[in-house]
């Protein structure tokens, strides 16, 4: 049920998404035409500057695609909750014979895949302006002996697998991500119980949570510090210091998005309101 | 055999406000049953919770036997006051998810009744009237072979050719040895279609009986009698 | 013809009473198969469950009769049709006499302004 329920909001949300994901690969190629069609060397100071605006255009036009995607992202990921759960669209999601976690798991997995998806997408669109410049030429040159400087560096300064570190932020940037979409649901179903200033109240909820999670991460970094006030001297200590608060952080984060589960899930089963 | 809706102790406050007092009520299988009260009598919470949409402050309400939950929302067709399909959705898409969702939609006939009336499969909802929405839903609803079919206010608002439309899609459609609630304060119009009725106010039950014996016995149609035990 | 309910009695026994208005009329010929309950209903605007409860009394009284297979029959004997049909009339001529006699006409005064009535319409 879960895969239907799945399959039905991809349908709802790709509408959307996809229409933006190709006209950002659309503007990606545009701006690199334009870049690559007119080399300036060549030209003189007129025509030069003549060019300049079809480039800056494309360029201009690139980066309002990126900031509509995350813009979009945000808002789509607040509509589908509030309007498909919390609307009238209510009435058929929480009838249907389904088990309530479901409807948010459901909401919380699409959100989640989406929001990787566009990172994808942008990385691609950032292939597309680079891939066969002298730059990226370079940059691909050098890249492995970068590389491998970074691995050294961490393994034989600071005794730190590279794997590890890059499990680790992986890890935390999903962790994030998930919590920070329980949070925005969280912050609504809690927002809905408040009769009329709904809206009023899910910011405040939103904020509310954050101060909460934020003061308690600030303590926490704090006391994790404490140990290491000289670990500065010593590679080891700081690569144990950096493990710390790394876990710490990523633990913060699964709290705080577990807490936020558990209350969305309370409020749409018991306290469900529909209007 | 377990009556398919049982009321036991059933109360529900929301917001102060107690909008179901503690009914106990049975209602049997194989019925046409009406549900009728002014406004805010509780006609609608009773049927949320009938449908899970809200859980009980106390006491309990079973679906053939059960409490609500994923097994009696299958046998559950409830038709809400609201519009509650998917604006951009095409008609046939909405078919696709009736039938994915719930597995005694019986997809041919609902496309059926929805060709009777001239709807395309590739129509969208968003360009249909409030009054066609109304209608595609009522026929999505009244196409699942439910043991209990949950109707909140099927004719409130719509014009007496819509309501006839109604009417006859319920009773020509409703599977034999299911109940089918419908709640309204349009008694005279339901009236004919009813088996039973319940009377509800200010979230207590006044009276439950049946169609035939209020005119047997009282010599006055339910429509009498309710404004009779209503008086303002 | 149309179902026509009026709303102070039970509609059941108005659904028995206008079968028979339709049996005696012919709108349902003797020996011919009803429609299925639920068809009857939809048709009348009313429950099928009271439908069937007036087709089984009709039943009971022997104008309709079921065959297992193939479902219910107006009543082959045309006898009790016309019998039916007297007996219709006979109540409409009782009601039609009460209402006379109460707006204070006697017998032969009746028989005067009837047969006036009929050489006017038979005109």
């Amino acid at each position: 049920m879960l895969g239907k329920l799945m399959k039905y909001e991809f349908k709802a949300t790709s509408r959307i998404f996809l229409p933006f994901f190709g006209a950002l690969l659309v503007m990606s190629g545009i701006t690199r035409l334009f870049w690559s069609l007119f080399q300036t060397e060549e030209l003189d100071e007129m025509i030069t500057q003549l060019v300049m605006i079809p480039k800056i255009l494309s360029v201009t036009l690139y980066i309002m695609v990126i900031v509509a995607i995350f813009v979009v992202t945000y808002i789509v990921m607040i509509q589908r909750f509030y309007k498909n759960l919390l609307g009238d669209q209510g009435y058929l999601m929480f009838t249907l014979p389904v088990e309530p976690w479901m409807n948010i798991v459901n909401k919380l997995l699409v959100s989640l895949i989406w929001i990787l998806a566009s990172m994808v997408v942008m990385m691609l669109s950032g292939l597309i302006l680079a891939v066969g410049t002298e730059l990226w030429n370079e940059m691909v040159a050098e890249f492995p002996r970068i590389f491998r400087e970074i691995v050294d560096l961490f393994e034989r300064e600071f005794h730190m697998s590279i794997v590890w570190l890059v499990v680790e932020w992986v890890a935390a940037v999903i962790i994030g991500i998930i919590h920070g979409i329980l949070q925005i649901y969280a912050a609504i179903a809690i927002g809905h119980l408040c009769g009329r200033y709904k809206i009023l109240a899910s910011v405040g909820a939103y904020l509310g949570i954050s101060i909460v999670v934020q003061t308690i991460g600030g303590i926490f970094s704090v006391v994790v510090m404490i140990p290491f006030i000289n670990a500065a001297n010593s590679p080891q200590m700081l690569s144990s210091y950096w493990n710390l608060s790394m876990l710490s952080g990523i633990a913060i984060s699964l709290l705080t998005a577990a807490g936020c589960y558990i209350a969305t899930h309370i409020i749409l089963t018991r306290k469900l309101n529909l209007e | 055999m377990t009556p398919i809706l049982e009321c036991r102790a059933l109360a529900k406050v929301y917001s102060g406000r107690r909008a179901l007092a503690g009914i106990n009520l049975t209602v049997n299988r194989g019925r046409i049953v009406g549900l009728l009260g002014p406004n805010g009598s509780g006609k609608t919470t009773m049927i949320k919770l009938a449908s899970g949409l809200l859980t009980p402050t106390s006491g309990e309400i079973l679906i053939d036997g059960k409490r609500p939950g994923v097994q009696t929302k299958r046998q559950v067709s409830y038709l809400p006051e609201r519009t509650y399909l998917e604006n951009w959705m095409t008609v046939d898409e909405m078919l696709h998810f009736f039938s994915d969702f719930y597995d005694n939609f019986n997809l041919p006939k609902a496309a059926e009744m929805l060709q009777r009336l001239g709807i395309q499969p590739g129509d969208r909802l968003k360009t249909m009237s409030k009054g066609t929405k109304e209608k595609v839903q009522l026929i999505l609803v009244m196409s699942r072979e439910a043991d209990l079919y949950l109707l909140d206010e099927p004719i409130g608002g719509v014009d007496p050719a819509a309501r006839d439309y109604i009417l006859h899609t319920i009773i020509s459609n409703y599977n034999e040895n299911a109940t089918v609630l419908i709640s309204t304060h349009l008694i005279s119009d339901v009236e004919p279609v009813l088996d039973d009725v319940i009377f509800i106010n200010q979230g207590y039950i006044a009276l439950t009986e049946s169609v035939d014996d209020i005119r047997e016995q009282q010599g006055k149609s339910v429509d009498a009698l309710f404004r009779e035990v209503f008086r303002c | 013809m149309n179902w026509d309910l009026k709303s102070d009695r039970p509609i059941y026994a108005q659904l028995i009473e206008q079968m028979e208005l339709r049996i005696v009329a012919g709108i349902y010929q003797a020996g011919e198969r009803l429609p299925a309950v639920r068809d009857m209903a939809a048709q009348a605007e009313v429950n099928p469950n009271t439908m069937q409860k007036a087709l089984a009394e009709l039943e009971r009284r022997g104008l309709v009769y079921t065959q297992r297979t193939s479902g219910r029959f107006i009543t082959e004997d045309r006898e009790m049709i016309r019998k039916l049909r007297d007996l219709l009339a006979k109540t409409q001529v009782e009601e039609f006499l009460e209402k006379m006699r109460s707006l204070g006409f006697s017998g032969q005064e009746i028989r005067q302004m009837m047969e006036q009535v009929l050489e006017g319409t038979e005109k």
